[in-house]
């Protein structure tokens, strides 16, 4: 193929992809940071619950994500970036942006892009998706598909190809 | 072979859906529920296919994957799929199905005449013949004439979807002992996962019959799938597990729809029955000649029979069966039972302690030779045993043991992580195998009893091929190998059944060897007088059968197989009439405007000396390293020292590899004290983090400092050229008094904005980088100023042009694996730097104190730009490589070519004229300094 043929475009905030029994949302997401170091000490000055990990329900008290062992994506805003004591903050809106996955075919959609065992519990939420980086919690039934912002458009256009109907 | 159709046998075809489709061009018909195989036979096709070496005439054989012959591209749908078994394809309507390597067609080969040659072609015949002249010779024609299917790009299938799944069991076959086995789970509440490559449950119960508790298969098959579905496990029809791998790793290629799964197994019981084995005589690859099991197989699902007047040879009970089947249909059936006794045959003519030793018949079998005695047939069956499928349980790891009795190789327990039951384990009676599934599926006894004609254990006279009967005994049907070739070996000295495997191809072709592996060995033992355990077998080895390579690649091609990454001001540069390129893992404006790719490229390089430019930097790395011990690593992991750079301010340097060739380079900022942000290279910030992260962990066991790649939160945007600084007051932006090399952070908009004085232009630039939900609005802002200071947006080759002209590098362009930065003419750090940091002992040793390593310098020439890649050779003297050009380009601000190259103590030389090769012809160049524009750097500190 020629280098320039790159087709597919980039989700809008709240734009929607409906592929058969999978609905794919580009969720809103406010400000965010990367944290490295005392994580429990940085839940305490982020005022949140312990970050999630694989698969982790995200709610308003727990809204961060456990990417390694000592680094994890915070809420913004709540703390000034630098170095605080025993942990580093710095501001990373934009990093990634949130697919939500709902529908009969998210766990088909899933089970195509990552070999992880979506029930084995991990304190980390990151994965590997359609071979990139990514991280991976749930708000409801829905799934959370966290990308690195320049491949979001390789995702979705991944993701307009699966099998929908894999394991009905 | 004189195929036909039964008016009323066939339990599993629609007679109301007559299906129209084509075997080479040839129109025909068959019925809903046929295979392409059955359809074939039925419709008295005789010839389906070519043998690979000799082209000689091929039938039908086998039922499913052992299938040697019957291999085909079929299109249908608008997708053609090469090399498809004929015997697992359902037929569809519309199908166009074509015979592989014949030409025109199956049935008149134009390459038949090979065979006539088949005294001067025998096994390893070409490892000696095309020798003469060289292989590479040879090669392309032998290449020509051999293979199988045929690619067609206008119709490739589709990338089958891959699909990870675990199951806490999976049974693999569903025949008798499969059924028993997945029913007896899923009775006790497992979710059972059962996989079948048939189009249907059952397995030989379809067309074997008997009664299991009383009643028919059908309900047995029917309880099993209610009881499997009750217990959410999961059946899949039509789909082979074709491969074994560690940690209960299956994968599995599903037909229709195309899928590849992935599957982790908690435990596995492996069901995969077993393949009749033939007999060997003279001519015993002619068409009519075919496995009785596949002929009942055809009768009772299709009603297709091979012939009417047909010779049954066998050594075994289970001939006796098809023979019985045969005979109710309507054939004159003869049996030739090589054994004394057997059971009685009423309806059919038997003949006791008797073999076939030929096949008569020039396309086709017209005859039997038995005992000598010709009688006339249009097919042969043959029964010679069973090779039980052991494949996934060798693949698994699995050893395998001789049990006599049962003449064949079966696998020893406890050596596989699985369970192994039925026919595959040698238990080849329905009882044994009902009973083996029903306690491995761990099923409360009493297991199901069955009845039915001719069950084993029976006995087994074992037979081989005899090298004493005359003509050619094919052991291997789809490569066309002999009992002579297998003499030829012996005889050659190549006894190792891995050996034999090799020299003759025996058992190398798509079927796997399922009908030759035994042959092959068999007559390897007799030929140098050892048993067949003592001779061993060839190692199995995925896939267990051919598995289509979109199967495999899956969904992730074209656009998907190596994505760039995407910049958050796509859609804007698009707008703005950018032409795009991958650079570095980006997809990133190369030229921006119509026309001529070099002639946009050079009035943007033009442009940006002239007056300003913008160009999209984002992809540029940003590592920020944060906290007390941060200017401590960077220390260790740089060759610049970056500890002692003041806040505000930044710093060129390298990252070296271990052993101290140039990883990555750029520029250092500390926009405060506790905090240095790392600008990696745009292909490299991975790798750079990965190095950092090392020394983090290993060096400073994580205290005092984090990394953290914010690379995708920032959009960068530079502003290059005289004016830049005039354009950006005109934009409303407040830009400092700074340096070069000056970092400020401050805010526009309401939102942060960072400006860095680095240029990698050579012109006053400025990096401006705001968070990436405020670049719209900066980029708005810059090209409204744009116009009035007569600039343009450029892409990134036109800057390529602007840092060549500098001299300045790009990594794995003007470096290679083996440039240090001394070679670069940074020597300094090497030899003032006292403490430690990566890569500096590698500095220091003989080869890189070598006064010939090859150095960066530039080269000026008259002539046209240079050739990237082209070799430095001597002006005088013997041709040999000096170095080669690694940049090279038209500068139109200087009005000539401007080069960099790597050179052999190229410092040295400076001055010097050096010849420059390509394509056979020299030219001349001067080495000359590496910047070839503003080398007093007015421009940039200006």
């Amino acid at each position: 193929m020629d280098e320039r043929d790159w087709t597919d475009r980039p989700l809008g905030e709240d734009d929607v992809l409906t592929l058969g029994s999978l609905e794919v949302r580009r969720q809103k997401i406010g400000p965010a940071c990367l944290v490295t170091g005392d994580l429990t000490a940085a839940q305490t000055a982020f005022d949140q619950g312990a970050p999630v990990g694989l698969c982790g329900q995200m709610t308003p008290q727990a809204a961060s994500v456990r990417i390694a062992r000592d680094l994890a994506l915070f809420p913004g805003g709540a703390v000034k970036p630098g170095w605080h004591d025993s942990f580093a903050v710095s501001d990373a809106d934009g990093v990634y942006i949130c697919l939500s996955l709902s529908g009969r075919g998210a766990k088909a959609a899933l089970a195509q892009g990552t070999s992880v065992d979506l029930d084995a519990p991990s304190p980390s939420a990151a994965i590997q998706f359609a071979g990139v980086k990514a991280l991976l919690t749930r708000r409801g039934d829905a799934y959370l598909l966290w990308v690195e912002a320049p491949m979001e458009t390789y995702v979705t256009s991944f993701l307009r190809g699966i099998d929908d109907e894999a394991f009905d | 072979m004189s195929g036909w159709r039964h008016d009323t046998l066939g339990s599993t075809i629609d007679r109301n859906k007559p299906l129209a489709f084509t075997f080479d061009g040839q129109p025909l018909t068959g019925f809903a529920g046929d295979t392409v195989a059955s359809a074939l036979m039925a419709a008295g096709v005789q010839t389906v296919g070519r043998s690979f070496k000799y082209h000689r005439p091929r039938g039908l054989w086998g039922l499913g994957a052992e299938e040697p012959n019957a291999i085909f591209d079929i299109t249908h749908n608008g997708y053609t799929r090469p090399n498809q078994r004929g015997t697992l394809v359902s037929l569809a309507d519309g199908m166009e199905v074509r015979s592989v390597n014949t030409a025109p067609t199956a049935a008149k080969d134009r390459w038949g005449w090979l065979d006539r040659l088949h005294r001067f072609l025998p096994a390893g015949f070409y490892y000696k013949t095309f020798m003469a002249g060289g292989w590479m010779r040879w090669e392309p024609r032998i290449r020509a004439l051999a293979g199988l299917g045929t690619l067609d790009p206008d119709h490739a299938p589709k990338g089958a979807a891959q699909i990870n799944a675990k199951t806490p069991l999976m049974v693999i076959g569903s025949g008798p002992a499969g059924l028993a086995a997945a029913r007896a789970a899923a009775e006790r509440g497992q979710a059972v996962w059962l996989m079948e490559a048939d189009a249907a449950l059952g397995g030989s119960l379809r067309w074997r019959g008997g009664q299991i508790d009383g009643q028919d298969p059908q309900s047995f098959i029917d309880a099993t799938r209610a009881a499997i579905n009750a217990a959410g496990g999961r059946i899949f029809t039509g789909t082979t597990v074709w491969g074994a791998f560690d940690h209960r790793l299956f994968a599995a290629w599903q037909r229709e729809p195309q899928r590849h799964w992935r599957i982790r197994a908690d435990r596995v019981i492996l069901a995969a029955g077993a393949i009749e084995r033939p007999i060997w005589f003279a001519n015993n690859d002619l068409p009519g000649v075919m496995s009785a099991e596949a002929a009942l197989h055809g009768l009772r699902l299709f009603g297709a029979l091979p012939g009417k007047q047909i010779v049954v040879t066998t050594a075994n009970d289970s001939a006796y069966p098809v023979a019985f089947a045969l005979a109710a249909a309507g054939v004159d059936v003869t049996i030739a039972d090589a054994r004394p006794e057997g059971p009685k045959a009423d309806g059919v003519k038997i003949r006791r302690s008797a073999t076939v030793t030929a096949a008569q018949g020039r396309t086709h079998v017209t005859g039997a030779v038995i005992n000598g005695a010709l009688q006339a047939a249009d097919a042969i069956l043959t029964a010679g045993g069973h090779t039980p499928s052991v494949h996934l349980w060798c693949q698994a790891g699995g050893k395998l043991d001789w049990n006599a009795s049962r003449d064949a190789l079966i696998p020893r327990p406890n050596t596989a992580d699985m369970t192994v039951v039925g026919a595959a384990n040698g238990s080849f009676g329905l009882r044994a195998a009902l009973s083996e599934g029903h306690s491995a599926g761990d099923g409360h006894p009493p297991a199901p009893s069955a009845n039915v004609e001719a069950d084993a254990p029976y006995p087994i006279a074992p037979v081989r091929p005899d090298p004493a009967l005359p003509g050619r005994q094919w052991v291997d049907l789809q490569n066309d190998v002999t009992l002579k070739d297998v003499g030829l070996a012996a005889r050659e000295g190549f006894t190792s059944v891995e050996h034999l495997k090799r020299y003759t191809t025996l058992g190398m072709a798509t079927d796997q060897g399922r009908t030759s592996n035994f042959g092959g060995l068999a007559a390897m033992a007799a030929q140098t007088g050892r048993t067949i355990p003592e001779t061993g077998t060839t190692t199995y080895r995925p896939p267990f059968q051919p598995v289509p390579l979109t199967v495999l690649g899956g969904p992730r091609r074209c656009e998907l197989f190596n994505p760039p990454k995407r910049l958050a001001l796509e859609s804007a540069h698009r707008d703005l009439g950018a032409r795009f390129r991958e650079y570095g893992g980006w997809l990133r404006p190369a030229v921006y405007g119509d026309g001529d790719e070099a002639d946009l490229a050079q009035q943007g390089a033009a442009t940006a000396r002239k007056t300003v430019a913008l160009f999209d930097a984002s992809p540029l790395g940003k590592l920020e390293v944060i906290g007390p011990n941060a200017g401590q690593l960077l220390d260790f992991t740089g060759y610049v020292r970056m500890s002692s750079l003041n806040p505000g301010r930044a710093r060129y340097g390298f990252m070296l590899r271990e052993n101290g060739v140039i990883f990555d380079d750029g520029v250092v900022l500390r926009p405060a004290e506790d905090r240095w942000i790392v600008s990696a290279s745009s292909s490299h910030v991975d790798g750079v983090r990965f190095m950092l992260e090392d020394a983090r962990q290993d060096r400073l066991a994580r205290k005092g400092v984090a990394i953290h790649d914010v690379t995708a939160a920032w959009t960068t945007l530079t502003a290059t050229g005289p004016r830049a600084r005039m354009m950006l007051e005109n934009a409303g932006i407040p830009v400092p008094d700074m340096p070069h090399m000056g970092v400020v952070e401050t805010a526009l908009d309401d939102a942060a904005l960072r400006i860095a004085r680095v240029s990698f232009t050579g012109d006053l630039s400025y990096e401006l980088s705001v968070p990436t939900h405020h670049a719209d609005a900066l980029r708005a802002r810059l090209d409204r100023a744009l116009a009035a200071v007569d600039g343009q947006w450029i892409g990134l080759e036109s800057v390529m042009i602007l840092r060549a002209e500098k001299g300045f590098i790009l990594i794995g362009k003007d470096t290679d694996g083996i440039t240090m930065p001394h070679d670069l003419g940074w020597g300094g750090p090497r030899e003032k730097r006292a403490d430690e940091y990566l890569g500096k002992r590698s500095l220091f040793t003989p080869e890189a104190r070598s006064n010939n390593r090859r150095q960066l310098v530039g080269l000026t020439v008259d002539s046209a730009p240079l050739v990237t890649g082209a070799h430095l050779v001597p002006a005088d003297g013997p041709r040999t490589s000096l170095g080669f050009v690694t940049s090279s380009y038209q500068s139109p601000v200087l009005g000539r070519p401007i080069a960099l190259a790597l050179l052999a103590d190229g410092r040295a030389r400076m001055g010097q004229t050096i010849g420059v090769f390509n394509d056979g012809t020299v030219v001349e160049a001067t080495i000359s300094p590496l910047c070839a524009f503003d080398p007093g750097g007015e421009r940039l500190h200006g």
